[in-house]
């Protein structure tokens, strides 16, 4: 192999030297301009970002920033608003029945189905909005059940952070209180975290047993 | 010497290093390779596993008058297709839905009458979704659907590599006598299943 050298008898390697060390920082602005599709259109519209996860039956913390829109409280319309809950996992059992309701479109255990009640303890300064609250029970292999996605829960179960019979999404002036919600899997599937999330991307992770 | 020789090596590596390149790229079949959907085939009662939901086609029927939010009388006549879906590993949404006729003539899902376009599907039950399709009486003969979960947008953005199912109906002429104008055919909306799904029958 012959080395290519210039008048000054320089190799290539000493006169493509400063652009060689260029090259890194070229890549990774490249890189960072073509990210934007990511971080603004993809980013925000997963659960990607677990915020805490805590082992099992210690308590998680969530702290995330949601966008206000005033509906709960409208001095905060149209401000950045951070939300502060910490959870604890009581139990998680198989349930036999599910729970009754007259908007449920389920009202029994479908055939190949198991369900869960899964009863966490939350704490958070009374007023916390805790509205598009979900509660997902995750298998080794990945799986996430009891996501709302789009509609409402078919159980016809309301907001699973909020207390029974409670009738809005904000945090209740005890500042710790129990609830206890049903999520569906498949037959024969055991979960083994559950997630509490308020809306992509930030969740907290909690194992269970 | 030896520096022109290797001049002339790098000058000829140029057009050749062009040449293998642009034969190479034209051999890869772009147009139908790099951003179409992947097309999973299925029939009618069959589950078709698209990786992130099945899907099962459990009945088609033809219909000239259809009956769920109100009586609709079809322009052509109504393809209902009665549908189970079952995500695989989170909750989606399915939006996807078109009819491809014999003469690849492609017909949107309607909102007529309570029928539904889409719907979100969850891992841990099937959910039923009844789409209608009012099209012309001629293109039942080999008519095929096209059910995803990305919508088919101006030129199938939302599907591309990604997994569509394409069901044959399995329709021919003779499907037109029991379109009949006999009563309207009942259809509901989307909702889950809570007896034995299709695909899971026989399961241990």
């Amino acid at each position: 192999m012959t080395v290519s050298t210039d008048r000054n008898g320089r190799g290539w390697w000493r006169r493509n030297g400063v652009w060689l060390a260029v090259l890194p920082l070229l890549i990774a602005a490249a890189a960072a301009a073509w990210s934007f599709r990511l971080v603004n259109l993809w980013w925000p519209t997963e659960l990607v970002d677990e915020v805490d996860r805590a082992d099992v039956g210690e308590t998680a913390r969530f702290v995330g920033e949601y966008y206000d829109l005033g509906l709960v409280d409208p001095g905060l319309a149209n401000t950045w608003v951070t939300r502060e809950v910490d959870v604890r996992v009581l139990d998680v059992r198989t349930a036999e029945g599910l729970p009754r309701s007259v908007v449920a479109q389920i009202d029994r255990v479908p055939d190949g189905s198991t369900a869960w009640r899964v009863e966490l303890e939350l704490t958070a300064e009374p007023g916390t909005d805790l509205g598009s609250c979900q509660v997902i029970l995750l298998t080794a292999d990945g799986t996430r059940y009891g996501e709302r996605g789009t509609g409402s829960d078919p159980l016809g179960q309301g907001n699973p952070c909020m207390p029974p019979d409670s009738l809005d999404s904000v945090a209740p002036e005890d500042g710790t209180w129990q609830t206890s919600t049903v999520v569906l899997t498949r037959a024969g599937d055991t979960p083994d975290e559950v997630w509490l999330s308020f809306g992509s991307p930030h969740y907290v992770t909690l194992d269970l047993p | 010497m030896s520096g022109r020789r290797s001049r002339w090596r790098t000058i000829l590596f140029v057009p050749v290093a062009i040449g293998a390149a642009t034969w190479f790229v034209t051999q890869v079949p772009q147009d139908a390779g790099v951003d179409q959907p992947f097309e999973v085939e299925g029939a009618v009662g069959e589950t078709v596993r698209l990786g992130y939901a099945d899907l099962t086609v459990t009945d088609v029927r033809v219909a000239q008058r259809i009956d769920g939010e109100g009586v609709a009388q079809a322009g052509g006549v109504f393809v209902v297709v009665d549908a189970v879906w079952e995500a695989a590993a989170r909750t989606l949404s399915i939006g996807g839905a078109e009819l491809v006729d014999a003469e690849e003539r492609t017909h949107a899902a309607t909102d007529r009458s309570g029928c539904a376009t889409a719907t979100s599907a969850a891992p841990a039950y099937g959910q039923r979704i009844t789409y209608c399709f009012d099209v012309a009486p001629d293109a039942l003969e080999g008519a095929h659907v096209r059910l995803g979960r990305g919508g088919e947008g101006e030129s199938g953005a939302f599907q591309r590599r990604d997994a569509v199912a394409v069901v044959d109906l399995g329709l021919d002429e003779a499907a037109l006598d029991e379109a009949g104008a006999g009563e309207a055919l009942r259809v509901e909306g989307p909702a889950p299943v809570v007896d034995a799904r299709p695909g899971t029958e026989g399961d241990a």
